[in-house]
């Protein structure tokens, strides 16, 4: 049992869990930003091609190739297309894909950009975009939106990119330790230099 | 006609109809729900990858369906069809008084979604009201439900360790699963800095070591995956689905019928008994009476006092065994989500191996070993410690790219949470009403839930946060957060006493056999008829008074006394 499993302590704990470790973000109160092309599509939502070039590269530059493979190679920016679709509600689509806009901007072409560039131009940009500006309401309204994000568009972003990736076999299998049916408590286990976190699956409602 | 009828599958419904059935009767059981099929109906063996929306209900969908569900934690997209869409059942609250009633209409109910802790009540339980004279004092004492107790800890298995605890009785257990190192050095911290206050393993309704009658019944041991909120395709926590009704179904004696939503309890005032229960189908919205010798109410502390409220008549035109008027009276909860949680710098070097379906848990001590400061009764903790995963390093804290990545495989720094779970006491204005001008549906006026906290549980709940923090500071943990707000009144889920057991017919509405004393085949035995609340998790009591009743409820058919 680790934090990243809402199921597996007594359930009693999970809002204080959530509370300090879920890293949802709100939904967008202001829709100013709100692109005037996005607010008359009709149908079913789905990027432009030069959106999805945004996303796969910001989606490469959160979780790049190292000595395991990066959110390309498990897929993660065509499922975040998908949750923007079926998950996720008008103003936190639409903040996201405002996002996208923002993200583009930097560097006047960042899809373009060299990897060294791109990681160059949006760590400084994440670590502003992050800040928490507010806890997001009081109780339970704050627990279910959690905090409140300087760029909340870009914070759904990020949140996507890492908790496909986490979720997907590569991160799973790969770059962290999955058991699915471990069978066996062991309350003791010495802790290895090479020890990697333990996952627990899919943990958020 | 049948021997009797139980209204409602789940937790304490499923235990009712087991044992009437392995008594011989004949036993219908109504459930207003839909049919699950055990394992075929659970999505607890998919892969992560596999899941769709990453276990996300679609935001849109969450907001107009499940206002009030999602507030539950377990609420995820993969067990989405087993909570009831607030949307298509209403109730009411006052203004400015929310309660939360977290819900699952199918058969087995909540036991499928259940926490799975699982306490006895002590014998200092069962004597509080007659001590300080809040409620109604209990019909029995502990003595007279010990052995209920036994029975039901070995039919449905539950693991825990033995600690000679007065206020925490022992009960029949397979093993427990093991404090990790790091709620080791807080027990060894508590019971040192705090003599009295133990640390335990938390006692789960999770087969650590299935028994022989467990796999008979097709359940096999806990594979330590703690999905169980997905339904455990091993059988491996005890729900309806998994143990109390196929153990009935194996008598040959059961007939259950789904979609069956009660709208009252027929009264005979020929017999003074009552003599049935009419249904209407949920979705040909067709009614029907089925009759019997007894009934079983097992429909939710809620939904039996709104049943009881709805089925007046000539001779009860309050509502059916409400001649105490404390139908729907003295609802309670626990004190909930009273939380601290720290880092530990100076943790253990060791980790775990497989996902506990439990945690640890503090008994309680106020009013037992220590004085409470200004209330009566107490409270206990639940709690845990846990290396921080991936989601923390990698979510909610900037940095990107291989520096991300390094950061979110590492095991991260121990850190541990205790939560207080208080006793409320009965008050006779925390009470389920009907509307007399909103129906459901099906026609059934809905209920309105008041409820609001007294000056006992206020009190008390500043004592939980103090003790909590104290716990961990003495285990020299750095505290992170600190919830001092009792969560909204009904997120306990342990809701109860809406019918509450009584020595005196006027002020209470069950007898020491969980009888009404108004209808003498009438038996609820779910949360209603709890007097107090204790602070331990409720099932296993219900269970247990289910099951005694419904030995009773046999004996006096046999004798020809019903």
């Amino acid at each position: 049992m680790n934090l990243d499993d809402f199921a597996a302590m007594d359930r009693r704990q999970l809002l204080q869990r959530a509370l300090l470790l879920v890293g949802s973000t709100a939904v967008l109160g202001a829709c100013a930003t709100l692109p005037e092309a996005a607010a008359a599509v009709a149908g079913p939502f789905a990027l432009t091609d030069a959106q999805r070039a945004t996303l796969s590269a910001l989606a490469d530059t959160i979780i790049p190739v190292t000595d395991t493979p990066g959110a390309l190679a498990a897929e993660v920016p065509a499922q975040i297309e998908v949750m923007l679709r079926d998950w996720a509600a008008p103003a936190r689509r639409d903040a996201a894909v405002a996002a996208l806009g923002r993200i583009e901007a930097l560097g006047g072409g960042f899809s373009a950009l060299s990897p060294e560039r791109r990681h160059a131009l949006l760590n400084p940009f994440d670590a502003d975009a992050m800040v928490v500006t507010s806890a997001g309401g009081t109780g339970i309204a704050a627990l279910i939106s959690g905090p409140q994000r300087r760029d909340s568009g870009y914070a759904t972003l990020r949140e996507l990119v890492v908790v496909l990736y986490y979720y997907s076999e590569i991160g799973l299998t790969q770059e962290l330790q999955w058991s699915p049916i471990p069978g066996r408590w062991d309350a003791s286990v010495p802790l290895t230099p090479e020890a990697r976190a333990i996952s627990n699956g899919v943990s958020l409602g | 006609m049948f021997d009797a009828i139980v209204i409602g599958s789940g937790m304490s419904g499923g235990i009712a109809a087991k044992e009437l059935c392995e008594r011989g009767l004949k036993v219908l059981v109504l459930e207003r729900g839909g049919n699950i099929e055990h394992r075929v109906d659970y999505k607890d063996l998919v892969q992560p990858w596999e899941v769709d929306l990453a276990g996300r209900i679609p935001e849109e969908e969450l907001a107009a369906d499940y206002a009030v569900q999602r507030q539950c934690y377990a609420v995820n997209s993969l067990n989405k069809h087993f909570w009831v869409k607030d949307s298509e059942h209403p109730y009411t609250t006052p203004e400015g008084k929310p309660f939360t009633w977290i819900r699952g209409y199918h058969v087995g109910g909540r036991s499928l979604m259940w926490g799975r802790q699982t306490y006895r009540l002590s014998p200092q339980d069962f004597e509080a009201n007659a001590k300080d004279g809040h409620g109604s004092d209990w019909p029995i004492r502990y003595d007279d439900i010990a052995p209920w107790y036994s029975h039901i800890e070995n039919f449905i298995g539950v693991s825990g360790s033995a600690e000679g605890l007065p206020q925490l009785p022992d009960g029949d257990f397979l093993p427990p699963f093991a404090l990790n190192d790091a709620e080791l050095m807080l027990k060894t911290a508590v019971e040192s800095r705090f003599p009295g206050r133990k640390v335990i393993p938390g006692r789960v309704a999770n087969l650590s070591e299935a028994r022989e009658h467990h796999k008979q019944l097709g359940r096999t041991s806990c594979q330590v995956r703690s999905v169980c909120d997905r339904g455990c395709s091993f059988g491996a926590y005890h729900s309806s689905l998994s143990s109390s009704l196929p153990a009935a179904r194996l008598t040959g004696n059961l007939t259950l019928v789904t979609d069956a939503i009660v709208q009252e309890i027929v009264y005979d005032p020929a017999t003074g008994k009552a003599s049935g229960v009419r249904v209407t189908d949920a979705n040909a919205k067709v009614g029907t009476t089925y009759e019997a010798k007894i009934i079983f109410s097992c429909a939710s502390a809620i939904g039996t006092a709104q049943i009881l409220l709805n089925s007046t008549s000539e001779a009860f035109p309050t509502g059916l065994a409400n001649r105490s008027d404390q139908v729907g009276r003295n609802l309670m909860d626990h004190l909930y989500a009273l939380s601290v949680a720290g880092m530990m710098p100076n943790g253990p070097n060791t980790t775990t191996f497989g996902r506990r379906p439990t945690g640890l848990y503090v008994p309680r001590f106020r009013n037992v070993t220590e004085e409470g400061r200004d209330y009566v009764r107490g409270y206990g903790y639940q709690g845990g410690a846990d290396r921080i995963g991936w989601r923390s390093g990698a979510v909610s804290a900037p940095g990107i790219g291989a520096e991300l990545k390094e950061r979110a495989r590492k095991p991260g720094p121990w850190f541990i949470r205790l939560s207080g779970f208080g006793e409320i006491l009965p008050y006779a204005d925390n009470r389920v009403t009907l509307n007399a001008n909103q129906r459901d549906k099906w026609g059934i006026p809905t209920p309105h839930i008041s409820f609001d906290f007294g000056q006992n549980e206020r009190n008390m709940a500043k004592q939980i946060v103090e003790d909590g923090r104290a716990m961990l500071e003495a285990l020299g943990a750095q505290i992170v957060s600190v919830s001092e707000t009792p969560g909204t009144p009904g997120l306990g889920i342990h809701e109860m006493g809406t019918a509450r057991m009584g020595t005196d017919p006027a002020t209470s509405v069950l007898g020491k056999f969980n009888a009404a004393h108004d209808v003498p085949n009438l038996f609820i035995t779910d949360g209603a008829a709890m007097a107090s609340s204790g602070c331990q998790n409720p099932s296993l009591t219900y269970m247990a008074l289910s099951a005694r009743a419904a030995n009773h409820a046999t004996e006096l058919l046999k004798e020809g006394a019903l």
